[in-house]
């Protein structure tokens, strides 16, 4: 809404733009709509000049980036340049273009994605392609002032310009945090799948090892897993190590409880071993009961005794065998 | 549409096939209840696997109805609860308290069978 807003103001604007340039036209000079689609789309080495100074002047503003790099190079930028100005050549048009057409925004806009999703994949990070894009901005602007023959309509087309670019700034740091936004949910739920394996330990029993923080969202996907992992291979037993939890806490007992619980409902007896002796400590002290669990000291007397619960034994070889 | 309550030696069979309303579920109850009496079953499993929502009411049917179960002599154990319906219920705080249960109908039966066996050693222990 507010970008909307915005746009609006800016194009008005842009509207008495047009007007200015027209006159510059009748005077058989070149209006300054001109300049600016010719600086866009030819490219001369002025700006290349400007931008590559602007991007250093950039850089040299950051001060923990003193020590690195241009993030990109003059040829580099060169490359990029030619790929990048026609396409704000052809933005800065549709600008004109979208006040009649919402089809003409729609396009701009697709335009806008496509080139933020060419210079992202070029692996700058964000603070690198703000300096490549604010300060071709600059370039740009300053060059189009250079060139221009007539005053006339000059700021309203510098305006045209600085909107262009804007734009495009802000869809590019749009497609940069949605980008990061996937990234970071696709890790969120591998790291989930990470860190709640269900273990087939035996015909009947499986092992369910935690590891780190047990907040509710992962509880209650730890528990579904494990239900579901149950029924899937109809085990009795179910051996659920919480060595790698580092607090146990009222919340994780309580979600301890209603593990058990549910999987008791569905007829699988759970053995909750690993509690270590300040966990032990801390759940007394709080006062909860932790009677109506089975627990076990260690992984290996859980597993024992889930052996046990199925009717099996872990026995030496010869004494079994005589 | 009645539940079928079916015979099996000395225990009871009752496989819910669909959702039940709060009436039907006492219907349920009261004929279990008498066909156990009726038919001197020492124990009962009910199979409850189609059962895809069960709600605080029919939590309590079920746990009512092992209670009675055990006042008229007979053991009961509930089978093939889905997980979505085992978290819900734990999610409640409601468990299903003082009734067995079981994976499948095959550990069901296993069950109620150990069930019996132990209440038969008990009974032969107390007489020595």
């Amino acid at each position: 809404m507010e970008r909307g807003g915005e746009m609006g103001n800016v194009k008005s604007n842009a509207g008495g733009g047009y007007g200015s340039a027209a006159v510059g036209q009748k005077d058989g000079q070149e209006g300054v709509e001109e300049t600016v689609v010719r600086v866009l789309s030819e490219g001369p080495p002025e700006l290349f000049e400007s931008w590559l100074e602007g991007l250093r002047s950039f850089e040299g503003g950051d001060s923990s980036s003193s020590s690195r790099p241009a993030p990109i190079g003059a040829n580099e930028l060169r490359e990029r340049g030619k790929e990048l100005l026609p396409a704000f050549a052809r933005l800065f048009a549709s600008v004109s273009a979208d006040e009649e057409s919402p089809d003409g925004a729609e396009a701009s806009a697709a335009l806008r994605r496509e080139v933020s999703a060419g210079l992202i994949e070029q692996g700058l990070t964000a603070g690198e392609l703000a300096a490549v894009v604010f300060s071709l901005k600059y370039a740009v602007l300053e060059t189009v002032r250079s060139e221009a023959t007539t005053g006339r309509g000059l700021d309203a087309e510098c305006m045209r310009v600085s909107k262009v670019i804007d734009e495009f700034a802000y869809s590019l740091f749009e497609s940069i945090s949605r980008m990061r936004e996937e990234v970071i949910a696709l890790q969120q739920r591998s790291l989930l799948e990470l860190s709640t394996p269900v273990i087939q330990l035996w015909d009947e029993i499986e092992l369910m090892p935690l590891i780190g923080m047990i907040d509710t969202g992962r509880a209650q996907q730890m528990i579904e897993r494990l239900l579901n992992s149950i029924v899937e291979t109809q085990s009795r037993v179910v051996v659920l190590d919480v060595t790698g939890v580092p607090i146990i806490d009222t919340d994780v007992a309580r979600h301890l409880f209603k593990t058990v619980a549910a999987a008791r409902m569905l007829g699988a007896e759970v053995i909750v071993t690993g509690i270590r002796p300040e966990a032990a400590q801390t759940l007394v002290r709080l006062g909860i009961d932790l009677e109506t669990l089975r627990t076990s000291g260690t992984l290996w007397s859980g597993v024992a005794r889930a052996f046990r619960l199925i009717g099996k034994q872990v026995a030496p070889l010869d004494e079994g065998g005589q | 549409m009645k539940i079928p309550i079916l015979k099996l030696g000395d225990v009871l069979l009752a496989s819910i096939q669909f959702e039940l309303t709060d009436g039907a579920a006492l219907e349920f109850q009261s004929d279990l209840i008498q066909a156990a009496e009726s038919t001197r079953a020492q124990g009962v499993v009910v199979d409850i696997t189609a059962l895809e929502v069960v709600d605080t009411f029919i939590a309590r049917v079920i746990n009512d109805t092992g209670s009675m179960l055990q006042l008229v002599g007979a053991r009961v154990v509930v089978c093939g609860i889905q997980p979505p319906v085992a978290l819900t219920l734990a999610e409640m705080g409601r468990e299903l308290i003082g009734v067995e249960t079981a994976l499948n109908l095959e550990q069901g039966l296993e069950k109620v069978r150990r069930m019996i066996a132990l209440d038969v050693h008990e009974l032969r222990e107390s007489r020595n």
